[in-house]
């Protein structure tokens, strides 16, 4: 693989977050006591359907991303960074605005009988010390482990940041709750991984992040993502398939692929402006379960798979037809939720409804992209 | 196992070739169709019977399809098509582990994002090529195994795709490379119809760089109209899948006029097309409203858009083996402006290319009904040969100008055969020594000598009379270079009229703007004026004594053939071929003539004339007669030679200029003569192809001779 190549995408991605930047750095009326946004929706837990409670830090943003390495070819969640001088008690104002805006649906899904993860979200590293100070994500935990129907907890974070001593010290406060990393993974292949998503880690620094939080009795879900810039369709429901694979083997207690959708200043939306990029069919989303899948990995591991801009153009999506895209989620959703590989089994899904399949199938074979 | 390419026919630069697959004992013949397999539609009935019909090749898209339909008969073209990395950043191999009997692997490498910009896209390649030529330095003896592989070139929105070419020289240059490449797929490269010009251009140069004896795949978002232009640049086959894909993207194919939307289509009668398709489509429009409530549609428009790329190779095949390509082309181009400006684009930037390689060993006919058809190449090979080979007769006293005709040859029509009564009548015995010049638009003029000569013979123009501006001037460049030739003191006599009399007049006006002289011509106006012009000129030759020169002693026919032998083999071929005399047979099928010498009681066979084409095909004696005439030798390295062909490996030199098709004298390494043949590729094919055919031996010298 030449260096030069891997050079130049890291160039392209420099430019872009630059751009992303000037921008940002126009921006002066920002509210630092609101969170980036919080919401609850219905979601799956490990063993049952739940809710998940997401609120979305404004950080510094992401230490890869405010690097000079400038973060991954996907990713715009930089665009949502706040200023650089953005003060810890701001980030505990963010929590308490969302959980006082979502207190009462809390409420109400206690009394349904029904269990809530709540998820920290930055658009970075929950452990980056950088992002949050130890004292604030202990006060954070704190904060909201005995809120009503909180079964456990979910924080992301790049592997690089994942260390006993912060770990113990979460757990110390978890009140027994699980506690969850969100790691992105991405791929298992350390080419897809480091040059074409130039996500800075190797697959090594992600097996050993796994370990050490288990080792902490903390559980890992990793991210995966489909289609990578650069890759075409094809390739990439391999590398996906090989990826969910080898996540398994190397310990993940739950595994969400993420059929990439195109966000602002990023390489894959400069890819996608030149139509040099098309966002995977659900189709692919279908044909890498089906591929990766056993009954036997689904009772170990949970998978999950919740797209954004699901349907549209710029995410996971089919042909044009509002109906095939609703019919095709509503398989995934199905699937997702009942973790029941007959859903995607090829004999019981409606193939020859759209005309579609068959664009699907040639775009598989020929297309480039 | 890989095929072998064999050219077995160029006209121009496009060619037909045989694809031989030794192993499977596979055959087939360019131009061709390389069809892609598509898992998902092998079910389909019309599809799996499309599969099956000859001058297919299947394309598969990875090593790790399966072929699940019966394939004895066809070549598979297999794709590595990858991009993907080991973890410790290793490509994965191009090379399939295993490859099938009747399988030619190509390397390629998808580069989905070569725009980020064109700097990118010459990286990638510059990696591309090392992992090729690394893989195959790694695993020789695959490579002897395979027999032979294809690369992909992708130029797919490359801003400036010569940015590659440099790279590509040097890749081709390694000789595992150019020793064993035998297709080269170029994706495209055509896609973008704005620089369409510019892709020819780069197109060409690119070939420059190849072996000639190499199958050139057209790939990318292009439509049938095209195919011909394409085939006639010198791809040999065509890659149909974008045609599926319009189909699936809702895009109805309609000759001529391109892409239209499905959408948009409503009625029974929209569909002008017979195919399977459009009758299932047709027969469902009773039962269903609207097309797109037919469940099958979009199917039934990608396999109809399939059949109509098929059926245009079929027709672009037909006019080849015609030699009726650029015909076909000039019809096409008159409804589509895409290909009014390539042709335009080739006939003003490629002569040598294109005009050049003509081979006018043909006998179809050359309608030529448009502007383009002044610059056709087989017009202009004509006017060239007739430029640099053929001389006045030099017995003529009188050269008499004359319309052309609709009949041809001219002196088989009416008006013309009244002409000749006319002159005759008038000359008497002082016949022979008036030549006759008919003009036309758009050849510029024949001599009566030639007149059979293809494409003098053959070609047709649609209307006559008007004559426009470029008509008047090629035509009257053409009679200034012939009254140039004549002795100072001819008489000339032109009648003519309309479009005619303009150019000649044109024509007078040039000759004595350059030669800062007058000429004496008369234009009568009638055939009694005319009749009497030739008499009055007549009157006033025979007062001056007429000196016997070498040409007087022959005969009409005989001044004709050395003249159709001069325009054939170059200046001054036919008193080598002829002599002072010779002898005419005419066969039975009133086509040929023989060609005899007065030697051996006029038995000596020197060749054969065939009045369809008005070519010369040589007999042994007749080429040793040519022996030492200059642009018609095929120079071997060994005089030892036998069977019907001769291969690149036994030839030293073929002779610059020779085209395919044309009659050659094959010479031995000390240039002496050995035989005659005729060439398969012309010499520029030759010389840059590794292998194959060359010359086909009509004679050569026989043991003890
Ligand atoms: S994907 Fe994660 S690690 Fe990469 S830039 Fe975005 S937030 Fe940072
Ligand atoms: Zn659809
Ligand atoms: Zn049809």
């Amino acid at each position: 693989m030449s260096e030069k190549i891997a050079l130049m995408i890291k160039k392209q991605t420099r430019m872009l977050r630059d751009r992303a930047k000037e921008r940002i750095n126009k921006h002066t009326n920002w509210n630092l006591q609101k969170p980036v946004t919080s919401w609850i929706a219905e979601d799956r837990l490990h063993d049952e359907m739940g809710y998940e409670f997401t609120i979305i830090f404004r950080t510094c943003a992401c230490s890869w991303a405010r690097s000079d390495d400038a973060g991954c070819t996907m990713c715009g969640y930089f665009n949502d960074k706040g200023p650089d001088s953005i003060l810890q008690s701001q980030i505990l104002d963010q929590l308490q605005y969302a959980i006082s805006k979502h207190l009462k649906k809390l409420d109400e899904i206690q009394k349904e009988g029904k269990k809530t993860t709540i998820k920290f979200f930055s658009s970075g590293s929950f452990l980056d010390n950088e992002e949050f100070r130890p004292e604030t994500r202990i006060e954070i935990i704190k904060q909201v482990v005995n809120l009503p129907s909180i079964h456990n907890i979910l924080a992301e974070t790049r592997p690089e940041f994942v260390k006993e001593d912060s770990l113990k010290s979460l757990m110390a406060v978890c009140n027994e709750k699980p506690l969850e990393l969100g790691i992105g993974m991405e791929s298992s292949n350390d080419y897809v991984r480091e040059i074409l998503i130039n996500k800075g880690f190797s697959s090594q620094n992600l097996k050993d992040s796994i370990k050490i939080a288990h080792k902490c009795g903390v559980l890992v879900k990793t991210y995966l993502l489909l289609k990578p810039p650069f890759l075409n369709e094809k390739t990439a429901i391999r590398d996906a398939v090989q990826s969910i694979k080898d996540a398994v083997t190397w310990g993940a207690d739950s595994i969400s692929l993420n059929p990439v959708n195109i966000q602002a200043f990023t390489l894959a939306e400069l890819l996608f402006n030149h139509q040099k990029y098309r966002s995977p069919w659900i189709y692919s989303v279908i044909s890498v379960f089906q591929k990766a899948l056993t009954q036997e990995i689904l009772d170990r591991v949970l998978i999950l798979c919740s797209p954004s801009a699901a349907g549209k153009e710029r995410g996971v999506h089919n042909c044009h037809d509002k109906a095939c895209n609703s019919t095709w989620l509503k398989i995934m959703n199905e699937f997702i939720s009942t973790q029941n590989m007959d859903i995607i089994d090829p004999k019981n899904l409606p193939y020859e409804e759209c005309s579609c399949w068959g664009e699907y199938n040639l775009f598989l074979e020929r297309s480039p992209i | 196992m890989s095929f072998r390419l064999d050219i077995l026919a160029e006209d121009g630069v496009a060619r037909l070739c045989s694809l031989n697959n030794k192993a499977m004992e596979i055959k087939v013949k360019t131009p061709i169709a390389v069809l892609p397999i598509i898992d998902y539609l092998l079910d389909n009935d019309h599809y799996a019977y499309l599969l099956k019909q000859q001058n297919i090749v299947y394309m598969t898209s990875s090593p790790d399809q399966t072929i699940p339909i019966s394939q004895e008969n066809h070549l598979i073209f297999q794709y590595s098509k990858t991009n993907y990395y080991t973890s410790d950043l290793r490509p994965e191999p191009l090379l399939p582990a295993q490859v099938s009997e009747n399988t030619t692997h190509f390397f390629s490498k998808t580069c989905p994002s070569s725009m980020l910009h064109d700097e990118f896209a010459v990286e990638w390649y510059t990696q591309f090529f090392q992992e090729i030529i690394k893989e195959i330095e790694e695993e020789p003896q695959k490579i002897e195994k395979m027999n032979g592989f294809g690369v992909v070139m992708n130029f797919h929105d490359l801003r400036n795709p010569d940015i590659l070419l440099n790279l590509i020289e040097s890749f081709v240059s390694n000789p595992l490379i150019y020793n064993n490449i035998v297709a080269l797929k170029i994706d495209g490269l055509f896609d973008k119809k704005m620089d369409y010009t510019s892709s020819v251009d780069t197109f060409l140069r690119l070939k420059k760089l190849f072996p000639a004896d190499l199958l050139y795949i057209a790939s990318g978002l292009i439509l049938p109209y095209e195919y011909a232009f394409l085939i006639n640049l010198g791809f040999d086959a065509i890659d149909l899948s974008y045609l599926l894909h319009t189909g699936y993207f809702g895009l109805y194919y309609r000759h001529e006029e391109g892409m239209e939307w499905v959408r948009k289509l409503h009625s029974i009668e929209e569909f002008a097309c017979n195919c399977e398709e459009c009758d299932v489509v047709r027969e469902l429009l009773t039962e269903f409203s609207v097309i797109s409530d037919i469940p099958s549609f979009y199917t039934n428009f990608a396999l109809h858009n399939l059949r109509c790329g098929l059926m245009e190779i079929e027709r672009v095949r037909k006019n080849i083996q015609r030699g009726s390509l650029s015909t076909y082309l000039e019809r096409k181009s008159q409804l589509s402006l895409l290909l009014l400006s390539a042709l335009r684009h080739i006939q003003k930037n490629y002569p040598s290319i294109f005009n050049s390689t003509q081979s006018l060993n043909k006998e179809t006919s050359l309608p030529c009904t448009t502007p383009l058809s002044y610059h056709n190449p087989n017009v202009e090979q004509y006017r060239q040969k007739l430029r640099h080979n053929v001389e006045p007769r030099p017995n003529t006293k009188i050269c008499i100008f004359l319309p052309c005709s609709m009949g041809k040859p001219y002196s088989k029509s009416k008006s013309h055969r009244n002409f000749i009564k006319i002159i005759k009548n008038a000359a008497k015995k002082w016949y022979k020594y008036i030549s006759e010049v008919i003009i036309t638009s758009p050849l510029g003029i024949v001599p009566r000598e030639i007149e059979e000569v293809f494409p003098a013979a053959h070609y047709d123009i649609s209307v006559t009379g008007d004559w426009d501006a470029e008509e008047l001037q090629l035509t009257s460049r053409e009679i200034v270079d012939w009254i140039k030739k004549l002795p100072h003191n001819v008489k000339i006599i032109a009648y003519l009229h309309g479009g005619y009399q303009k150019a000649f007049e044109l024509a007078m006006q040039i000759i004595e703007s350059e030669e800062k002289s007058t000429i004496t011509y008369s234009i009568p106006s009638n055939i009694d004026e005319f009749s009497d012009a030739i008499i009055h000129s007549l009157e006033e030759l025979t007062k001056q004594e007429t000196s016997g020169r070498i040409g007087d002693s022959l005969s009409n026919e005989e001044q004709s053939i050395k003249m159709i032998a001069d325009f054939q083999f170059g200046t001054g071929a036919g008193t080598a071929l002829i002599g002072s005399a010779a002898r005419f047979l005419q066969s039975r099928n009133d086509n040929i003539k023989t060609i005899n010498g007065f030697e051996s009681h006029g038995k000596l066979q020197l060749g054969r004339y065939l009045r369809s084409s008005g070519h010369i095909t040589l007999n042994y004696q007749g080429g040793e007669r040519l022996s030492e005439q200059p642009g018609i030798a095929v120079t071997l390295n060994t005089a030892d030679i036998s069977g019907t062909t001769i291969f690149k490996p036994g030839i030293e030199h073929v002779d610059e200029g020779l085209c395919a098709g044309d009659e050659c004298v094959i010479l031995g390494p000390n240039s002496e003569y050995l035989g005659v043949g005729s060439l398969v590729v012309r010499s520029e094919t030759y010389s840059r192809m590794r292998r194959g055919a060359v010359v086909k031996i009509r004679k050569l010298k026989k043991e003890g001779e």
